[in-house]
């Protein structure tokens, strides 16, 4: 089974369809002969792995595209084994070191020392460089980051790094200036739904424009998830109606009900009902931040104008908070416990 | 070289005392002109022969000799000249101007057995001891380094402060499990093999099992976790590391204590050998008290297998095991063995890095319970000892110390029986801690103390007053000088809970204040209870934060006490900033501001009174009923987490959803995945591709609808495809498991009023 948006993601450059300048840029860095180290940002969705693959196959031709799945074992120096899942073709290597936690370092490290010291061996690449991609590179520790730095000089002969991330606030400067940066930023919904409709052509079917506008704002602009949603509301009722609702992950609508009791009734009882869905959502590996902001945003639609902007600034306190400290409930239910107070007490000053 | 010469000469006269002269031994010369190969190392050995001997001439009793022989060096090559040794060591001490030589030639002997490689240094002898070394207890002995619980350890049975109930359960496993293995053809015999002795620290665990061995003639071969080693790499035969090097060392031990008993423990002294028959040779058992460090994992597994692999010996081919298994709270400790595989794929969000835990030393977290609950094991619970016994105990000791030997009819001055009754009330059962309690705090009156009933007179009482009040401030940092009121180390922590939660004030002493807003002081003090809390700080901000919402009266309430959590959590992990070691003092600050943060707006008077108290707590609390303290639901979703966190990344989850490859290569961060991918897969997915995703690998799928399902029915029967055709308008809120997660005590009847 191939969802929509592994079938119909554009391979080569020049089935990209928005950001048609950079995508320029882009064709002539490959075709160049010699490739910089890159560092991709811009926020989810918005097709920064689709345009890494697509440059590698703009280098490398079609054999970057024969990708194998593999698992590695590192050692840390306190002797953990740590597995990683690598994908890797011919001529590059994908590894998102996130996975390895604290022990990032060493990964990047070892690595990258591997793949820089073997020359390439295929007689038919036309490049002498390997490469490197690193996904979520903003995840990235400082160590790792640091050992990035001197290893991206250092092997600068025969491997190139592409680093991928979503921002580049995260990513030292040292790093950065390092790398050609390369903003990919989020395609806009007459983008999104131009995708749409040329994904709907392919599959035969059609969308009402207004829906597609709908699917695509209620995706925030993130194309992947457009897409998905797409395929999902297809699923549930074909033709499309324009009154249909976008669907929505479970999770999503598990967090809006927890936003919705917040509203509902203000009692520590209701706190205490609140904190259990706050557990349930953070169990199933939602990351806090996410939550939080996806509560925030709910609420700050639910309330009147003057309570706008307080939600806004508890909800960026307590992520604050909540970077800083280890145990995301304690903020998050602070969150909410917050907004209850303060919009109780609105309540009452306007009945 | 004269002196040498003479020295030589001496040494050859002083060696026919010795029994056990090691051929290392330089040859003597009488002329002395040969040069001594062993020259060098003799001088060497004499400087520290002079520390030794200094340490020696303090002490007087063959038990200190004893002592310092066991620590001086191993000795297990030659158990059977101990006695002998330290016999003459003690006595070498009393005329300590002996010749240089003669000095030598005897403790050259513990210095030979530091050098010898320490092939064996688990198999320590210890002989059943000689009831006659009450008699070394004199009135005003030097005890400078010693101290009193090894000292006036118990010499018979009915001075060992144990229920004779208790002592007789054990005398009984002892004997029936000696007996299975000398005839091991009797019937049951199989299920005597290893005897767990569970309790706190001080409840007289190791002293009944020493006694009662003593008592039975049994030898006990005891296991000593080797230190030394951990230096000397090379004598490792393996390589993976000290702790599962220690275990391995404990394997062996195992071994040799079952095969080569019979030679190992050789009846020492003549007497002994006449009172030991042959067939008393069998007459063993193994204790082991030191346990290996079963927190690290790998030496705990190591361990596990090593205790399987003894039960599955036959009886009578073997010895009975004592494992001795001391009850204690740690906290930081990992998430046990449930999250299976180790926590290897975290999330990578901040809140992981809080794995703090309570948890219970206990002997299931040693012994594998397929040995605990096999019929081959049996354990016995020890309690703390009763504050009654403690008491009694003392008394024996200042009797012993006063002279008087074991007469009962010793009277006490009022003074004394006070600090005995505040110490025995403070110990929580722990006679060691009491005794150490009782010589502190005589110790700063240097010359003996005697029991009051010789001296008598208002001098002695006010130094035992003394006395008690100092033994007060040692469990209670607040100081108290007030002797006569005892305070406990530790509250439990229901008690601790209660005391934070209820946040009782005394009735205001402002009556004139008509602004409303006077409360009383706290009736407890926040630094008091979270000096006393029994787990650690960071534990005891979750059940309080678990449970403040109950508590609270009003939702503003509840908001400043979150916001006061949320500030203690975010100022003791230090964001992403190493705290080291100053991690305790902002822990310790942040424990301190969410329990006073708590405590201050708990119905603080501004924010309370517009509330429809409708809180469950707050009508439980009027009507007086039974509080309910919730356990914290962290530890639960820690764990759940845990397991489906380790889904994401699992290469067979894209398989199993039929992407091939796809999944991946299409670069999918675990966090794509789980918030967008696979929540629309569910949704997308007909039922046959979802028949056939679970088909490929049922665990797998099982887990991965369970990752997606929030809110869903987690403990409900299989979710299939059924499930998901409903759509999401079947998401409620899951149920509560009520009764998983409340806990409750009868000691919660005395907080709610």
């Amino acid at each position: 089974m191939a969802l929509w948006v592994e079938k119909h993601r554009p391979a080569t450059l020049d089935k990209l369809t928005f950001h048609s300048g950079l995508t320029d840029h882009l064709k002539q860095l490959a075709n160049s002969g010699d490739l910089p180290h890159l560092l991709v940002y811009g926020p989810t969705g918005a097709g920064k792995r689709t345009r890494i693959a697509a440059v590698l196959r703009e280098v490398f031709g079609p054999g970057a595209d024969k990708l194998k799945v593999s698992q590695r074992i590192f050692e840390t120096p306190t002797r953990r084994k740590i597995e990683i899942n690598l994908i890797s073709s011919n001529f590059h290597i994908e590894v998102n070191p996130s996975d390895a936690g604290i022990y990032d370092r060493v990964i990047i490290q070892d690595l990258i020392k591997e793949i820089a010291q073997t020359q390439q061996v295929a007689t038919t690449s036309a490049r002498k460089f390997k490469v490197v991609v690193v996904h979520e590179a903003d995840a990235l520790s400082r160590d790792a980051q640091h050992a990035l730095r001197r290893t991206m000089e250092k092997y600068m002969g025969n491997m190139r790094v592409i680093l991928c991330s979503s921002s580049t606030g995260k990513i030292i400067s040292p790093v950065q200036s390092r790398c050609l940066l390369v903003r990919v930023a989020a395609p806009s919904i007459d983008e999104v739904v131009d995708v749409m409709n040329l994904v709907a052509k392919k599959e035969g079917i059609s969308v009402p424009s207004e829906f597609a506008r709908q699917l695509a704002a209620s995706s925030n602009r993130n194309l992947h998830r457009a897409l998905l949603m797409l395929e999902a509301a297809y699923v549930r009722q074909y033709p499309f109606d324009e009154s249909q609702e976008a669907p929505l992950p479970e999770w999503e609508e598990y967090i809006r009900k927890t936003a919705v009791a917040a509203l509902d009734k203000q009692t520590p009882a209701q706190l205490m009902a609140i904190r259990k869905q706050l557990y349930e959502v953070l169990t199933h590996c939602i990351p806090a931040s996410t939550i939080l902001k996806t509560i925030a945003m709910h609420l700050i639609d639910s309330v009147g104008e003057t309570l706008k902007p307080v939600v806004a600034h508890q909800a960026a306190f307590y992520e604050h908070r909540m970077q800083s400290g280890q145990k995301a409930i304690v903020h998050l239910e602070a969150f909410m416990a917050k907004f209850m107070s303060v919009y109780k007490r609105h309540l009452m000053e306007a009945a | 070289m004269p002196p040498k010469t003479r020295s030589n000469a001496r040494y050859k006269a002083a060696a026919d005392d010795v029994v056990n002269i090691s051929s290392r031994e330089t040859t003597p010369t009488k002329d002395g002109s040969e040069v001594d190969p062993g020259l060098d190392i003799d001088l060497e050995i004499d400087s520290d022969l002079e520390a030794f001997m200094e340490e020696f001439s303090q002490q007087s009793s063959i038990a200190h000799s004893k002592a310092l022989i066991d620590k001086a060096g191993e000795i297990s090559s030659s158990p059977a000249s101990l006695p002998d040794s330290s016999q003459r060591i003690s006595n070498s001490s009393q005329n300590s101007l002996q010749s240089s030589t003669r000095r030598r030639a005897l403790t050259d002997r513990p210095k030979f057995k530091v050098v010898r490689p320490a092939s064996q240094p688990q198999l320590q002898l210890q002989k059943p001891e000689a009831p006659a070394k009450v008699n070394s207890f004199e009135d005003g002995a030097d005890d400078r380094g010693e101290l009193w619980w090894q000292r006036y350890e118990p010499r018979t049975l009915a001075d060992l402060a144990l229920h004779t109930l208790k002592a007789g359960q054990v005398r009984g496993w002892l004997e029936m499990a000696v007996d299975a293995s000398i005839n091991g053809n009797k019937q049951g015999s199989g299920c005597f093999r290893i005897l767990v002795l569970e309790g706190p620290a001080g409840a007289c665990k190791s002293t009944c099992v020493r006694m009662l061995a003593h008592e039975l003639g049994l030898n006990i071969v005891e296991w000593i976790n080797p230190l030394a080693n951990r230096t000397s790499a090379a004598s490792q035969p393996d390589s993976d590391g000290d702790e599962v090097g220690v275990v391995r060392q404990f394997e062996h031990f195992l071994a040799h204590a079952e095969r080569y008993s019979g030679l190992a423990l050789q009846p020492s002294s003549e007497a002994e050998a006449r009172r030991t028959s042959t067939l008393d040779q069998k007459r063993q058992i193994i204790l082991v008290d030191d346990l290996p460090n079963v927190s690290h994992r790998d030496t705990r597994e190591s361990f596990r297998d090593a205790l399987l692999r003894f039960s599955a010996v036959p009886a009578q081919n073997s010895f009975p095991m004592v494992i001795i298994v001391t009850e204690s709270i740690t906290s930081q400790q990992a998430f046990g063995d449930e999250s299976a595989g180790g926590m290897g794929r975290r999330f990578r969000e901040t809140d992981t890095a809080a794995n703090s835990d309570i948890a219970v030393w206990s002997a299931i977290d040693v012994i594998p319970s397929a040995v605990y609950n096999s019929r081959f094991c049996q354990s016995i619970k020890f309690n703390p000892v009763a504050p009654t016994i403690v008491a009694k105990g003392l008394k024996r000791i200042l009797q012993i110390r006063s002279g008087l030997g074991d007469q009962k009819t010793t009277k006490f001055s009022p003074a004394t029986t006070a600090a005995i009754k505040a110490i025995s009330d403070e110990c929580q059962g722990d006679l060691r801690s009491a005794v150490t309690m009782l010589q502190l705090s005589l110790a700063s009156y240097s010359n003996a103390i005697p029991a009051s009933s010789k001296r008598g007179g208002g001098n002695t009482e006010k130094r035992k007053r003394g006395a008690a009040a100092n033994s007060v401030c040692i469990g209670d940092k607040r100081g108290s000088t007030n002797a006569g009121e005892p305070r406990r180390v530790s509250l439990d922590l229901f008690h601790a809970l209660g005391k934070v939660l209820y946040a009782k004030r005394e009735v205001p002493n402002a009556p004139n204040d008509n602004s409303g807003l006077a409360r009383g002081r706290l009736e407890s003090h926040p630094d008091e209870v979270l000096d006393k809390t029994p787990v650690d700080l960071s534990t005891f901000g979750l059940y309080v934060h678990e449970n403040y919402t109950d508590f609270c009266t009003s939702i503003d309430e509840a908001a400043q006490s979150a916001d006061c959590f949320s500030e203690a959590d975010s100022l003791s992990s230090g964001g992403h900033r190493n705290l080291g070691a100053a991690a305790g003092v902002a822990g310790a600050y942040g424990a301190l501001l969410a329990v006073r943060g708590y405590m201050h707006y708990k119905a603080h008077p501004h924010l309370t009174g517009n509330e429809d108290s409708t809180t469950r707590m707050g009508s439980q609390h009027g009507r007086g009923g039974m509080a309910m303290f919730r356990k914290p639901q962290f530890f639960d979703f820690y764990k759940r987490r845990a397991a489906l966190a380790r889904m994401w990344d699992d290469p067979a989850a894209s398989e199993v959803l039929g992407f091939g490859n796809g999944l991946l290569s299409a670069g999918a961060t675990p966090r794509v995945l789980v918030q967008d991918i696979l929540p629309f897969w569910v949704k997308i997915a007909s039922k046959r591709e979802m028949t056939l995703a679970q088909q490929r690998n049922p665990s797998v799928y099982q887990r991965l609808i369970e990752l997606v399902a929030v809110g869903g029915h987690k403990n409900g029967p299989q979710l299939g495809a059924s499930h998901y055709a409903l759509g999401p308008a079947h998401l409620t809120l899951p149920p509560v498991p009520e009764e998983k997660l409340v806990l409750s005590d009868d000691d919660i009847e005395e907080f709610s009023d």
